[in-house]
């Protein structure tokens, strides 16, 4: 009776999780995806075109019903939704399951980026181009970290005691050596040298002598004097304070460069930005309706 | 003090400006090309620097940032389009680098199209376009090591860019190369700004391809942007004036208090709850906080939950997400 | 040889080797890349399936048998397995056939799929993210009041509001009057005041918030003026961002030149916080470089 009740339960297209007959359903519509894709290759030239603009604009309609659609106010899970509630319920409670459709076929398309590196240096490799004893120390480290990170994984997931440091086998060290000691370590490594460029950056900037640069470079050397804790003090603690005689309350303090740095970055760098992101925001959104309507020639 | 629901207002303005730009697009097609494009400085500059490439005989590089795949960088690729298309007719090498494979799909498709509208195909090497790796300094690492490697002449650097940007701006610089530099994340332009030779500043980017493309479809969409645009200032001005007005000539004489029956103890409201919302007088009267304001409540709806709703059945079995 | 310590090695020479570049590119740095990029997209394929793709496909395609209850955990419910997902599969892969001559225009499908998803939720999210933006721009551009010109730190109280605030924190009330003269103090002054007067700081603090609430509901004459040059930057450099018009005319054209420049001052601001930052990241790689380096070097000989 109460496994009869699961069955009605069941959403549509879906099965009892974990079950065989779940990855039975998987398979089929594997396989008939797969002859849907082969029966494509027939698809006549003039049909090409309504195909994609239908899936693409299949995808965005989700989001668009999902904007549109009313949705109950102060629903609680616990609360039956009546009429078209249903469907403001369907749609939102299916946000994760279209964001995970996103994320995977994002995913898939990884390997295409894999072909492009094993096709560049495997060329080199082959044809032993110059510099292709490189190409080939990038593969074989590209091979090392797969090969240790998947076994360090399937090791850990079957023994998820091997997490703490003093039960780790081999592959634990060498994925800890490779991930945390070499590629960490080189990730922070090229973020830290970008105080070096930053040097060569401003040092030309100096020198380009436009009321634009200057001005951008004088309050970027404000800004810069404020967040140095010494010059900070030496300037506004100690001049406000011979001012005012260290009364917190007198007005001069408004003029702290600390409190001028945040008048600027409120009341000048705030609206600045915020007048850029709308721009940004209202082109997001102007090209996101002729992406979604297929109006662009390109992308889709 | 009936409140707005700001349910239909949001909707209603967001259609709005969906249908300024639908109906700017629509009108640029019937009337051809004449819709005005402001001149872009930075763009101008696209031609003089494959220009020089093709001199020094150096590839041009194009960088679509490290963004996913978006219309950011889908802009980014259409530009690309552009400047492969002119390298293509020169025969000036093209190296694009692209830090996400959803990207990398797109680049690929684009570029070996533009080469073949311009009946070149044989000009075309498919390792031009190329995934890098999508780590942030990995794909610097790689990209700044082509840089020195090939000598490129020109760098385009369109797109999301992060804290990298500097390292391609700068490594770039460093060769001599020609930098044209454009990015929607706000917080490296200064930095292109300090280092490349010109910078699409904020959405200069988006209308670049109007500009450069002269399609009906973009240029409409551009004014119906400035359109957009315009409306939201003329709400910002209304509303800073409304506030002032009410700001001054107005003061609070009540406060605002909610009625909930039975008392809530938690989000969810049981069936049967009702709010009301009940008016408290002040001791004093005081200055309006910005949340008593008339545009406060035109943009927050204050909601009751609706009542009498039934319960489900309790302990669903396999019905949760 | 010790673990750490040959972590910590090669993570210096990695260090050296991608600095090296700096001053001009080398077979050490050729090294240090490519094995820098064999390995970032070795693990990107690790976390492909690691991190995406078993959680938001395996495990939604399969669901999750119900899990009984241990000793240690409660019992799982089961989660229904969604097997439409297993047509994602052929779906993705038809980005592969980018390469293809004749039917590359399948690519485009997957493509599609992922800038219709991309264009639909900027429809969705639009108001949602600008509307807050589009209501905190709104700013009062007049002063409210003209007894200060700085926001103040002194409050005229009536009688009504000193017992009001007296009966809120349980100062008495000749002590609020007190405070009232000067409500801005710091947290020294706080517990000076708070000894004098002998009452505890907590209720010192909460008196001066109230103090503050009600002074902070005004906005004076410095306020205003920040405003209206917050409303100049806004609408200034939004001008500067039309571009389906031409800038003529005396006026836009001062407009928007004062809106380049401002916001110019915006991106000085950005510059200089950001390069302090990115200063704090070098220095602490010098740290790593040479304190724990050699330090790790010395306990290794000692």
């Amino acid at each position: 009776m109460l496994n009869l009740l699961a069955q009605t339960e069941m959403p549509p297209f879906a099965a009892e999780g974990g079950s065989d007959q779940v990855k039975q359903f998987a398979l089929y519509t594997l396989i008939a995806g797969f002859l849907l894709v082969a029966a494509m290759s027939f698809v006549p030239t003039k049909l090409r075109r309504p195909i994609v603009v239908g899936a693409t604009f299949l995808a965005g309609f989700y989001y668009v019903l999902l904007w549109l659609w009313p949705k109950p106010v102060n629903f609680a899970p616990e609360q039956k939704p009546q009429g078209s509630e249903h469907v403001g319920v369907w749609l939102t409670n299916a946000l994760p399951g279209v964001s995970s459709i996103t994320q995977t076929l994002t995913a898939l398309l990884l390997g295409l980026g894999v072909y492009s590196v094993l096709r560049l240096h495997g060329t080199k490799l082959i044809k032993k181009q110059k510099d292709w004893a490189f190409s080939l120390v990038l593969l074989i480290s590209m091979l090392t970290m797969v090969t240790i990170g998947y076994v360090d994984y399937s090791e850990l997931k079957n023994n998820p005691d091997k997490v703490n440091q003093a039960s780790w086998g081999f592959f634990q060290y060498a994925k800890d050596f490779l991930f945390d000691g070499m590629l960490q370590a080189m990730d922070a490594a090229m973020f830290s040298s970008i105080a070096f460029f930053i040097l060569f950056a401003a040092y030309r900037a100096f020198r380009i002598r436009s009321i634009e640069s200057t001005v951008l470079l004088a309050t970027a050397l404000i800004v810069m004097l404020s967040l140095m804790g010494l010059v900070e003090y030496a300037l506004s603690k100690q001049v406000i304070d011979s001012i005012t005689g260290g009364d917190p309350g007198h007005f001069m303090n408004n003029f702290a460069l600390n409190q001028v740095r945040n008048w600027i970055q409120t009341y000048v760098q705030g609206p600045g930005i915020l007048a850029l992101t709308w721009g940004i925001g209202i082109g997001s959104l102007s090209m996101g309706l002729r992406l979604w309507l297929s109006l662009e020639k390109t992308g889709g | 003090m009936q409140y707005y629901d700001t349910g239909w207002i949001s909707i209603l303005i967001v259609l709005m400006f969906v249908s300024f730009v639908l109906y700017n697009i629509r009108r640029a097609k019937t009337k051809g090309d004449k819709v005005y494009v402001r001149r872009i400085a930075g763009l101008n500059a696209i031609d003089e620097a494959i220009g020089r490439a093709t001199e020094m005989g150096r590839p041009v590089l194009m960088v679509p940032g490290l963004g996913a795949l978006d219309a950011i960088a889908v802009q980014a690729i259409n530009i690309f389009g552009h400047v492969t298309a002119t390298a293509a007719r020169f025969a000036t090498p093209i190296r694009l680098c692209c830090g996400d494979a959803a990207v990398y799909t797109v680049a690929q498709e684009v570029i070996s199209e533009v080469y073949q509208r311009e009946g070149l195909s044989d000009r075309f090497d498919q390792d031009s376009v190329r995934f890098i790796s999508d780590r942030q300094f990995a794909f610097a690492t790689g990209v700044s090591g082509l840089i020195h490697r090939e000598k490129v002449a020109a760098a385009f650097l369109l797109g999301t860019f992060y804290a990298e940007a500097l390292i391609f701006a700068e490594t770039a610089n460093s060769i001599g190369a020609i930098q044209v530099a454009g990015s929607t994340s706000n917080t490296q332009t200064p930095f292109f700004i300090a280092a490349c030779d010109y910078v699409l500043i904020g959405d200069e980017f988006y209308a670049a391809s109007a500009y450069l493309s002269r399609e009906p479809v973009l240029t409409g969409a551009l004014v119906g942007q400035d359109w957009i645009k315009m409306t939201m200032m003329s709400m910002v001005l209304i509303g800073a004036l409304a506030n002032t007005f009410e700001m001054v000539s107005q003061k609070q004489t009540a406060d605002e208090v909610e009625v909930v029956t039975p008392t809530a103890d938690r989000a969810g409201y049981a069936p049967g709850t009702t709010i009301e919302y009940k008016l408290e007088p002040l001791s004093e009267p005081r200055t309006k906080r910005s949340s008593e304001l008339w545009t406060s409540r035109l943009f927050n709806q204050k909601s009751a939950p609706t009542p009498e709703r039934e319960l489900a059945e309790p302990a669903k079995t396999g019905g949760g997400e | 040889m010790n673990f750490e310590f040959a972590k910590v090695a090669v993570g210096v020479v990695a260090t050296l080797g991608l600095y090296s570049v700096l001053y001009r590119e080398n077979k050490f740095y050729r090294l240090i890349e490519h094995i820098y990029i064999g390995l970032a997209v070795g693990f990107s394929i690790v976390a492909l399936w690691v991190e995406t793709l078993e959680s938001s496909w395996w495990n939604q395609m399969v669901g999750t048998a119900a899990v009984p209850a241990t000793a240690t955990a409660p019992a799982q419910p089961s989660t229904p397995g969604y097997y439409l997902f297993a047509l994602l599969v052929p779906i993705g892969l038809l980005g592969y056939t980018v390469f293809s001559k004749k039917n590359n225009w399948m690519s485009r499908i997957p493509i599609g799929m992922l800038l219709g998803f991309w264009g639909g939720q900027q429809l969705q999210v639009f108001w949602q993210t600008y509307s807050p933006q589009l209501q905190s721009a709104m700013k009062p551009v007049l002063p409210t009041t003209t007894s200060s010109v700085f926001m103040p730190r002194s409050i005229e109280l009536s009688n009504v509001a000193v017992n009001e605030i007296s009966t809120a924190t349980q100062l008495p009330p000749n002590v609020v009057t007190d405070l009232s003269r000067n409500f801005r103090l710091n947290t020294d002054m706080v517990a000076n005041f708070a000894q004098q007067n002998n009452v505890s700081p907590e209720s010192v603090q909460a008196a001066m918030g109230a103090m503050a609430g009600r002074v902070g509901g005004e906005v004076y004459m410095s306020q205003a003026i920040s405003n209206i040059i917050f409303l100049l930057t806004l609408l200034s450099v939004l001008t500067y961002f039309l571009f389906s018009f031409e800038q003529k005319g005396k006026f836009i054209n001062g407009f928007t030149r004062l809106g380049r420049w401002l916001l110019m001052v915006g991106f000085g601001a950005i510059f200089g916080s950001t390069v302090m930052g990115r200063f704090a990241l070098l220095i602490d790689r010098m740290y790593f470089v040479i304190i724990e380096f050699f330090q790790g070097l010395r306990s290794l000989g000692g």
